[in-house]
Formats: C-alpha cells, sequence, structure tokens
C-alpha cells in the first residue's frame, strides 16, 4: 500500500461529516423544524468551507503549488473531488429541502408560499419595504458587471424592449429581511425576499419584457488571515508564494437553476471560474434562510429537559465539597450554570486572593465575565486570558477585554504566535492562614450559550499536584514565567501535560505503551473521543498500534485522516461519529496501561495545528469516582447506535438506520444513573 | 520564619527568578517558582553594564513579578537579590534604582562568599552524604552563568574559598570573537589557567576526595544528560565534550534539542566539570537540583542553618592563625583565659554569646602580625585577621575583630585611630568592653610560657581577684597586669586584681 493511501483527505472527510450533518434531517425521531435547522446548518457550513478550505486551495493552484496532500493529492485534484462531492451533496440537499417542505406544509406551515394566496399583503410589503431600496442596473457599456460581494444574493433578469435584449442586475440589499413571515387562520406562509422581488419584476421593469430570471451569488475566497483558524495548514504551505495569491477572487457560482450556454460563458469570462465550480441548484440558495423559520409549537422542536446537578453538590458549598472530592460534570446534561455561580460566589468570598481564567469564547452578557468584574472591582486579583485570535469573535473579544480591563482585571492576549486553546480556571484561596487552589479545567469554553448546545466535560479538584501545575499554566500564559519544572520531581509524571510543549509526544508514549504491553504478550486497549483526527504522525502510531495487535476505538466526530478496517492496515481500528441533537465536543481518552485503566480529557485535537500550534491541555484523572464516569461516558458513547456513523476504509454507514440506543436521549432523560 | 508567605527574587545572568513560599510551622510548600530568560550576564561580562534596552526588559519582567506581591498580599516579606551580573556592572546603581521607582522592588546585590555560602548550605541540607563527604574533603563547586564558586572543605576546615571570573557566560562572552571551530580550544586554556590556579592556592587539593555541584550549570547538564541519580560520571561528561567540542551553537542546539544559550554554554561548562574532576582525580560528580531561589529562601526565612557553626569558626580561624606561624601555645591560652574570665564575669559585662566568639577569635589571631615583623605586629596581625572571610560571618564581625587585634597592645592610644573614633557608639563600647578581657588575658601569659596554667575569678567588696595557679612564681605576668588592667577599670568601674596560688608540684 502507497503511502498516500493509508490517509484520507481532509476536505473529503469535512464533506462527509457535512453529509452526515444534512442526514440528520432525515432522521425520523427528529422534529420538525430541527430537521429544517440541520438543513440550514449544514448549508452555512458549507459556504464557510468554500470561502476559507476551498478559498486556500484555489491559493495553491494559482500559486503554481504543486505538492500532493497525505493523501497523496495535489490542490488541483482535490478541488475536482470536492466540485463532485458537493454536487451530490446539493442534490441530497435539494432532496430533503423539498420533501420537508412538503412534511411542513401538511402542519401548515407554507415556505415559499403562494404569493397568490396573500397577494395584497405581499403587494404591500413590496411596495413599502422592498421596492423603495431595490436599485437595478442594466448592464451596457456604461454600465458594466459591477464588483459582487461575497455571498450577495443577486437577481439577473433578462429583459427586452424594441426587439433588444438586455441582461438587468438586481443586488438584494442586505438591510432586507431574507425571510417574511405572515400568520394567518392558524397557518404560516414563509416568503424568501427573492420570491417577492421576482414576483414583482414587471413592476420594476415597466415597458420591459421579463424574458428570463436567475438567482444566483457569489463565494469568494475569504480574506485568509482573518480565517486562520481553518486555513492555516494551507496558507503556511504557501507562505512565500503570498504576493502571487489574487485576493478574494470568486470560488464558487450558485445560480437557482440551470443556466443557458450564453450566460454560463458570460459568468466564466466574468467571474473567472470553470463550470466545475458553478452549482446550478433546484432549490433556493443559501438554505440558511431555514434558520428563521420558527413556530410557537413546541412539538416542532427538542422538548426542553432539565439539567442535572449530582445530588452529592445539591445545596452544598462548593468550597467544602471541593476540599475532599473532585466533581466532574457533563453539559449540556449537567448545569454548567454550577460553574458560573462557582466564579460568582469567589467573587463574593472574602477569602479568595485571586481567580485567573482562559477565555477563548465567551457569550453576551456573559455571568461568568459580569463576576470576574465585580471581583477585581472587589480588590481581588483577577487575572484573565483573553484569545484575540478566536475566529470571527475577534470584535466581542476586544470589547470584553476593555471592560475587565476598566473593572481593574489583569488581562493578557496570549501570544503572537500560539492559539490559547487550553480552558482553564484557578482560584486562589486563604484558608486558616494558608494557600488552598479550586482549579475548573474543562474541554470546552466559559461560553453559557453553547453549554447548551455542545457536550463537554468540566472538571473540578484540589489535588495539589493539578494545582501546583495550573499555576505554572497560568504564569506560563501570563508572560510571567517561561514554562519550567512541569513535573515536580523526578518519581512524580506530570498530571497537566501541555501543547505544543509536550502534548504528542505524551499522546505517543501513551500509544507506545500499549504497543509494549501487547508485544509482552498483555492487552492493549485504546478508547478516543475527539472531534478530528488528522496527523500523519499520530495516524501512523496508531496503524502501528493496530498491527500489534491493540483494541482501538475512535469516536471521532468530523475529520478522520484514518482509515480503519483495512486488512493489514487497521483491522483492529473501529471508527464511529456520533452526530445528534448536540455538538459532540469533549475529548476524552482511555488507555489500558496493564490495567490501571488511565483517563485523560483534553482540549485539543489529533490535529497539527492543535498538537503544534495552540496553548492545548491534556489532563490525568486520577480520581477514581471522575475516572469512573468517563469510563461510563466512553462505554456510552460507544453502545451509541442511533446516531452512530462506522467507518470503514473512507466510507461511513449507519447500523440500524437512526433506532437503537440513542446515548445523549439517554443522558437527557436520566436514564444514564451516574449523571445524578 | 513564623507562618506566613515569603518570596525570593534572584535576578541572575542569564535569567530572572522568583519564587513564592508558604511557612507553616517551619515547614516550606513552594507556592510558586517563576523564571524568565535575560541574559544581563552578556551585557555586564561584554560591555561592563547593562544595556538600556536590558534595564529596561528587567523592569518589566520585575514589574510583572511585583504583581504576585499583591496577589498573595506579601508587602516587605521578601528578598530580591542580584548576583555578579548586576553586581559587576557598573551602573548597578542605576540599574536598582530604575527597578525601585518602576516597580518598588528593592533590590540588594549579594556578596560572592554570601552567594557561595547560600548555596552550599543549600546543598548540604539536599544532599545525604554531604557531611560524610565534607568529613573526608570536598570541593564545592558552584558554577553559575559569571563566577565559579569554590569551596575546598575538610572536616571542619575551609582549605580554600573563592569567587572567580570563570562562569560559563563570562568565558563565552570573553571568547565570543574567536573562530567558532577554535573556541573549544580557547575555553580550554582558560580553564586550565583556573585548574592551576586552585593548585598553586589550595597545597591540600590532593586530599580531597569528592566533588559536589550546584548552580545553573546543573541544570544544564541534567537537562542534556538526564541522570537517573543526582550523579554523573566522568566518562560520560568526557564522552560529550568530545562529541560536541567541534561543532557549532547551532549544531550543539539541534542536535541536543536544547535551547541556544544552553547549547552556547555548554563546552565551557562540561570542561570546567572535566578540569575539576582532574584536579580532584574524582570520576563522578555529585549536585543537589536545588535552585538558588528556593536555597535563599530557605535561608532567608531562616529554615537552614550551618550546624555548629561557630565551632567550625574557630577551628577556621585557629587553621588561619597557623598559616601565619602564630604561637599557637599563647594563643590557645590567651584565647582559654579569655573565655573564662568571659564567662565568669557575664552579670558585669551582659553580653552575647557572639561577643565571646569575637573575643575567641581575636585572642586567637593577636599575635599573627609577628609573622610579618615584630615592630607593630599589631598593625600586622590587623590585616591578616581582616583578610580573613569565612561563609556565614558578614564582614562586619571581622571588622570587630580586626580592630580588638589592632588594639590589643597598650601602644596604641584608643582615642586617635581613626577605624575606632570613626566607629558608632555601641560599637565602641563593645570592643572596649572586649579589649580589656583580652588585655587582662594576653598579660596571663605575658612571657608566652605558659607559667599560669589556670585561673579562678572570684568576685569581693573590693573588686574582681583573678587567681593564677602556678607552679612558680611567673614575674612577668604580674607586672603586665597591673600595666593592663587600666582598660577593666575604666569601662567597667571595677577595680581587678591579681592573686597568686602556687601549686604543688
Amino acid at each position: 500500500m502507497s503511502n498516500h493511501q493509508l490517509f484520507n483527505n481532509r476536505e473529503l472527510s469535512w464533506l462527509s461529516f457535512n453529509k452526515r450533518v444534512v442526514l440528520q434531517a432525515k432522521d425520523d425521531n427528529v422534529p420538525l423544524l430541527e430537521k429544517l435547522k440541520f438543513l440550514a446548518i449544514s448549508s452555512s457550513n458549507l459556504d464557510e468551507f468554500f470561502m476559507v478550505r476551498v478559498g486556500g486551495l484555489v491559493d495553491h493552484v494559482a500559486a503554481g503549488y504543486i505538492e500532493k496532500d497525505l493523501s497523496g493529492r495535489t490542490s488541483s485534484q482535490q478541488l475536482e473531488e470536492i466540485s463532485e462531492e458537493c454536487h451530490n451533496l446539493t442534490t441530497i440537499q435539494s432532496e430533503i429541502y423539498y420533501d420537508l417542505k412538503q412534511q411542513c406544509a401538511k402542519d401548515k406551515i407554507y415556505i415559499e408560499a403562494e404569493i397568490e394566496e396573500n397577494f395584497e399583503w405581499i403587494e404591500s410589503l413590496f411596495y413599502e419595504v422592498i421596492y423603495p431600496v431595490i436599485s437595478p442596473v442594466t448592464l451596457g457599456p456604461a454600465n458594466p458587471f459591477p464588483f459582487l460581494a461575497n455571498l450577495r444574493l443577486c437577481i439577473l433578469v433578462k429583459i427586452k424592449q424594441n426587439g433588444k435584449v438586455y441582461d438587468s442586475l438586481i443586488l438584494v440589499p442586505e438591510l432586507l429581511e431574507r425571510v417574511y413571515k405572515l400568520e394567518k387562520n392558524g397557518k404560516s406562509y414563509y416568503y424568501t425576499v427573492e420570491q417577492i422581488i421576482i414576483n414583482f419584476l414587471s413592476t420594476i421593469y415597466k415597458g420591459y419584457e421579463i424574458i428570463d430570471n436567475f438567482v444566483f451569488r457569489i463565494t469568494r475566497n475569504a480574506d485568509l488571515s482573518l480565517h486562520d483558524e481553518e486555513v492555516e495548514d494551507l496558507l503556511i504551505l504557501i507562505e512565500k508564494y503570498l504576493d502571487k495569491r489574487k485576493k478574494s477572487n470568486p470560488v464558487r457560482l450558485e445560480v437557482n437553476k440551470p443556466l443557458p450556454q450564453d450566460l454560463k460563458m458570460k459568468f466564466n469570462d466574468i467571474f473567472d471560474i470553470t463550470d466545475s465550480h458553478i452549482y446550478e441548484l433546484n432549490h433556493p440558495l443559501d438554505l440558511g434562510f431555514l434558520f428563521n423559520i420558527k413556530e410557537n409549537n413546541k412539538k416542532y422542536y427538542y422538548p426542553e429537559f432539565n439539567r442535572w446537578l449530582p445530588q452529592e453538590v445539591k445545596d452544598r458549598d462548593l468550597f467544602d465539597y471541593l476540599k475532599t472530592k473532585d466533581l466532574i460534570l457533563y453539559r449540556p446534561y449537567h448545569d454548567f450554570g454550577l460553574i458560573s455561580d462557582f466564579v460568582r460566589q469567589a467573587t463574593d468570598d472574602p477569602n479568595v486572593l485571586s481567580i485567573k481564567m482562559t477565555l477563548y469564547r465567551a457569550n453576551e452578557n456573559s455571568n461568568i465575565i459580569n463576576s470576574l468584574a465585580n471581583a477585581a472591582k472587589k480588590g481581588k486579583h483577577v487575572c484573565v486570558i483573553i484569545e484575540l485570535k478566536a475566529r470571527f469573535d475577534e470584535e466581542r473579544n476586544v470589547e470584553w477585554a476593555k471592560r475587565l480591563e476598566n473593572a481593574g482585571c489583569i488581562v493578557t492576549y496570549g501570544f503572537m504566535d500560539l492559539k490559547v486553546h487550553a480552558k482553564a480556571l484557578l482560584i486562589v484561596r486563604k484558608e486558616k492562614g494558608k494557600i488552598q487552589r479550586y482549579v475548573h479545567m474543562s474541554t470546552g469554553n466559559y461560553n453559557e450559550k453553547t453549554a447548551r448546545l455542545y457536550t463537554d466535560i468540566d472538571y473540578l479538584t484540589t489535588d495539589k499536584q493539578i494545582a501546583e501545575e495550573t499555576v505554572n499554566l497560568f504564569n506560563y500564559l501570563m508572560g510571567y514565567s517561561d514554562i519550567y519544572k512541569w513535573r515536580l520531581s523526578e518519581n512524580t509524571e506530570q498530571k497537566v501535560t501541555t501543547a505544543p510543549n509536550s502534548l504528542r509526544e505524551k499522546l505517543l508514549e501513551l500509544i507506545d505503551e500499549e504497543i509494549k504491553n501487547v508485544k509482552k504478550g498483555k492487552e492493549g486497549h485504546i478508547i478516543a473521543k475527539i472531534n478530528s483526527l488528522y496527523d500523519k504522525e499520530l495516524t501512523l502510531k496508531l496503524y502501528e498500534a493496530s498491527s500489534a495487535g491493540v483494541k482501538i476505538e475512535l469516536i471521532v466526530r468530523g475529520i478522520c485522516s484514518l482509515k480503519p478496517q483495512v486488512k493489514g492496515l487497521s483491522e483492529n481500528i473501529m471508527v464511529k461519529s456520533i452526530v445528534g441533537r448536540f455538538l459532540e465536543h469533549p475529548r476524552v481518552l482511555y488507555f489500558l496501561s496493564s490495567g490501571s485503566h488511565r483517563v485523560f480529557i483534553s482540549t485539543a485535537d489529533w490535529m497539527v495545528r492543535n498538537l503544534d500550534r495552540r496553548v492545548e491541555l491534556l489532563i490525568e484523572i486520577e480520581d477514581k469516582k471522575s475516572k469512573k464516569f468517563l469510563q461510563q461516558l466512553l462505554r456510552d458513547n460507544l453502545k451509541d447506535r442511533a446516531k452512530s456513523w462506522y467507518m470503514n476504509d473512507d466510507k461511513y454507514f449507519k447500523i440500524n438506520n437512526n433506532t437503537g440506543y440513542n446515548y445523549q436521549e439517554a443522558y437527557i432523560s436520566g436514564t444514564s444513573e451516574h449523571l445524578k | 520564619m513564623k507562618n506566613g508567605i515569603f518570596a525570593i527574587i534572584n535576578v541572575g545572568a542569564s535569567a530572572l527568578r522568583m519564587q513564592i513560599s508558604e511557612f507553616t510551622d517551619y515547614k516550606e510548600r513552594t507556592l510558586e517558582y517563576l523564571i524568565k530568560p535575560l541574559k544581563l550576564g552578556r551585557d555586564t561580562f561584554s560591555k561592563g553594564y547593562i544595556t538600556l534596552d536590558n534595564v529596561h526588559n528587567a523592569t518589566e519582567i520585575l514589574r510583572n513579578f511585583s504583581d504576585k506581591f499583591r496577589e498573595y498580599n506579601i508587602k516587605g516579606n521578601y528578598k530580591a537579590i542580584c548576583t555578579s551580573s548586576v553586581r559587576d556592572a557598573e551602573n548597578k546603581h542605576f540599574f536598582i534604582d530604575h527597578v525601585r521607582i518602576q516597580t518598588g522592588i528593592n533590590l540588594e546585590i549579594i556578596d560572592e562568599t554570601d552567594e557561595l555560602f547560600i548555596k552550599s548550605l543549600g546543598v548540604r541540607n539536599d544532599i545525604k552524604n554531604f557531611q560524610k563527604m565534607e568529613e573526608k574533603g570536598l570541593l564545592f563547586v558552584n558554577l553559575a552563568s559569571g563566577n565559579i564558586g569554590l569551596n575546598v572543605i575538610k572536616k571542619d576546615l575551609r582549605l580554600f574559598s573563592a569567587a572567580l571570573p570563570f562562569g560559563s557566560l563570562r568565558i563565552c562572552e570573553l571568547f565570543k570573537d574567536v573562530n567558532e571551530d577554535l573556541k573549544y580550544r580557547a575555553y580550554e586554556q582558560y580553564i586550565n589557567k583556573l585548574q592551576h590556579h586552585i593548585e598553586t592556592t589550595c597545597k591540600r587539593i590532593d586530599s580531597i576526595k569528592y566533588l559536589v555541584g550546584s548552580g545553573s550549570s546543573i541544570n544544564l547538564i541534567i537537562e542534556v544528560m538526564k541522570p537517573s541519580q543526582f550523579s554523573i560520571d566522568k566518562h560520560s561528561i568526557k564522552k560529550l565534550y568530545d562529541k560536541t567540542k567541534r561543532l557549532t551553537t547551532d549544531e550543539i542546539a539541534e542536535q541536543l534539542n536544547i535551547n541556544s544559550y544552553y547549547a552556547e554554554i555548554l563546552k565551557p561548562t562540561l570542561y570546567v566539570y572535566l578540569s575539576l574532576m582532574d584536579l580532584v582525580k574524582t570520576d563522578v560528580i555529585y549536585f543537589s537540583k536545588q535552585s538558588f531561589p528556593h536555597q535563599l529562601i530557605l535561608y532567608y526565612a531562616k529554615n537552614i542553618k550551618e550546624k555548629n557553626l561557630n565551632r567550625k569558626f574557630i577551628s577556621n580561624i585557629k587553621n588561619y592563625a597557623l598559616r601565619y606561624e602564630t604561637d599557637e601555645k599563647h594563643a590557645n591560652q590567651v584565647a582559654k583565659f579569655s573565655k573564662k574570665i568571659f564567662n565568669k564575669l557575664k552579670p558585669l559585662h551582659s553580653l552575647k554569646t557572639k561577643d565571646l566568639l569575637i573575643l575567641e577569635a581575636a585572642a586567637l589571631l593577636h599575635d599573627a602580625g609577628y609573622f610579618i615583623g615584630i615592630n607593630n605586629h599589631q598593625e600586622h596581625s590587623y590585616y591578616i585577621a581582616h583578610a580573613f572571610s569565612m561563609p556565614g560571618f558578614d564582614s562586619e564581625t571581622i571588622d570587630t575583630i580586626s580592630i580588638i587585634v589592632l588594639l590589643h597592645r597598650d601602644k596604641h592610644h584608643l582615642t586617635f585611630d581613626p577605624r575606632f573614633t570613626s566607629l558608632p557608639i555601641e560599637k565602641k563600647l563593645l570592643i572596649r568592653k572586649l579589649i580589656a578581657l583580652l588585655k587582662i588575658a594576653d598579660a596571663l601569659d605575658a612571657s608566652h610560657m605558659q607559667l599560669i596554667k589556670d585561673i579562678d575569678i572570684n568576685t569581693n567588696s573590693d573588686g574582681i581577684t583573678v587567681t593564677a595557679k602556678a607552679f612558680k612564681k611567673p614575674f612577668f605576668e604580674e607586672i603586665v597586669f597591673y600595666r593592663k588592667n587600666r582598660d577593666f577599670l575604666e569601662i567597667y568601674g571595677i577595680p581587678i586584681n591579681f592573686k597568686l596560688d602556687l601549686l604543688n608540684v
């Protein structure tokens, strides 16, 4: 087997994940409007994919970069295959869209409803709201084709007057709603803005004959420097060619119906885009508009549920509790409010000397941020490390930073060249004259909003070693100290491992230990629950472990460079992906380790960027109860059938067709006792 | 140290470090350890001063460190210590002042002897067999970036003690313009000079069996060689040195996977150790991983002390006096009588134990000056005493001893010598009290013949009587006694008289 055949391609693997998201909309157990959301999510995911990933590959081709990726594909080969996959995906999206549209209609929810039914309302809407802001441009020598902004919805109208045919362009103004809703007689009617405009073309072009119209939009190569999280690997490769890069050139053209040949050629020319990047859709553009389909009836949504609070911490002072025991929580089944409350409690506690935390992405009106600001106002020593490079969140991040600084917090912004992805909170308290430290580490952000949508582990402890290593971590992040003395003594293994310092080595060591054990005739077993795996070294190491006879079970939500179940390569590796109601986000690792059952939580995905260019954490959990909890969690993940996709080579398939044990539902309903 | 939090800042030649410790019932718990690399030594050792850029960089780091004072509410409970890179910098006062104004941190410069003492004290507490090694003879080396500190110890004696400009970074800076391929030869030549220097200054170096290392160089050795024990053998060091001596800094950094600073100082560091191992004829070097800030914190929080320090001090003084061929019997006799008088008259003079130590040392050294010349021997004794140094004893104590030595003769009138008159009143009083006692003791062996075997001291209504026990009448002693007892009357206000008690043969 050639080296290249050992790995899956990153982009195709991601597309395959996005397909699993779309197919959620076909699961009968998913409530109707949630299905629409999945379709909308898949569509906006795809937009970003084109802007960033495809954009990056287009840059490669433009820069003349011809090296192959892990899977042995050149950038132009990848673009071809992406095009093919995306065309297939849009067919699936269309199919699902019309199916869901029909299902909605049965429930008297009309999407792209008939105009005639509410003509009067629409007519006034058009005249009052839409028409005044529309300015069509008829193209000609005096009016060349204007610059079209990224993802801007446009309508090209073919009009005729005095036997002469003209092309005219309507740029749908962004200030207009994408969807207009009318509720009448227990029915809901949803109209897209382009639907209304097209209906009134003859009004807009008075005196002209309307021959045809096309709704289209251009996806442009994003300004990559702003989106570097997803594309930095591509950027690094072509750094030296960057000056040759054409900025923001079109990478995709979507149009709502087949284009006649002449128009296609015109578009080829205008946008410098080949046919393979033109997507002639059979459904409305930008299905993201489906986020706007909102009904009051709760039956269309996932049922609300009560979040659990472990019995033992109910009505207990958390400081007291943590002095003797660790606490592990699993969002969103457990209430993340406990963590927000803990920070608030620390703020009000006169014995607390300092609070330190990392903030990567926080929500608006975050209780945690309010607490931090209050703590500083009360004279506590508050240090916050804000990661300004968190994608798309820059503006919001700068805003908090200012708020916190004004309140008297010490705010630092991490490193120039390393993104801080670690999530940690340290509370230092003086108890009976002695310093006592409380540590919270998590696989997810301190974000109260996403804490309801993503699954993540929260771990609280006063373990001396973890606390000490967390102190070092903060001193490092604050720029007070270099990494030093992570190991307390020769005989103590680090409990908190960091990337880019030593996390990769640690993972390799752990896998190696399993290999060694198997070679000695013992059992070897690895379970890893991660978001993505795209790393040559780790993939090869896992193949090596599989060949040696280590049993490997990987629960990888998204991208996976590893090909499982390949004879002579990875027979002992099982890969599954769980795509369900909540976005699976925690990283939990298990190693049999000669029967000592070592368990870790981590912020790091197994990708080059995370292991080599991020500050990430890997924490060994030694507390018995917490270990048991995490092992149970992994078992439940492995047991899941309803939402699990199994991978063979590079293909994913479902075993029970959406039925069987659904671990997310079981956790919601509380049938899993260990949550309580 | 009472219960509480104490911090140490150490401004070193290659990094600034901070340690914060909590003390509970004399137990130390390290709360935080910070380290920020900054090569102040590179400035000082090559330019002679700290560049303005680095003054600012250091200030910035120290400003961050001072955040920690606020976090733990440390206030004045800290020591901020600078070693050679500041000590040897021409602009040290500006540096210290700038840091104080900008950060509120008061930096202090520690002198070489104290630095070495604190380090050896720390290592002694950390290495189990240190005392056994001391018994058999040990060379303690503190190889840091700026200086090398050396202590040759055998039993209680310090045979040699010095801080010399052979720090690893300093050596690199000295030869920075030498061709990269030939650098190792320049280093070797220079370091051989160190070996020669020790050999010629410390004759008894052959009797030394053990080598113990400390200082930042040990961290480097540990990182590169990863020893499993607290020792490394000569063979491994030699092998590594031979492997790396012809490599460039970049090649070393790459091959050994260490930072460029460590790569740069590797060669001189290894060669210094090799050279010292040759000198001591040992195949192994022992070390402690204790950091200097940790040692400092234990020292300043008074959690470590040298055991039997006073006894060792006296042994070292005796040994020192012998180097100047002092009349050992006389010196011991005067010391013995001084002690006896001091102890008997405690209610009268109300002096402290440390003052007895000063008196005893002065008694042992008062005639050392005869080695130089018989005339004005007190002047010679003075500078011999003044040149004595021992880690753990501050220079003020040594000054007091030397003044007493200077003034032990009647000839020298106290009120005129500026070395005495410039002292503060309390000091003058202490010295006069001690001199009065020393003069009596000295008189009691004025002939240097030890005619008086022992003395008794009694107090009665007429004053104090010293009863001298002798086999024959000590004529000269009695005369000198009455010549030298005026000081006693002046300072204590009580007459002191001589009485003979003839012993039976």
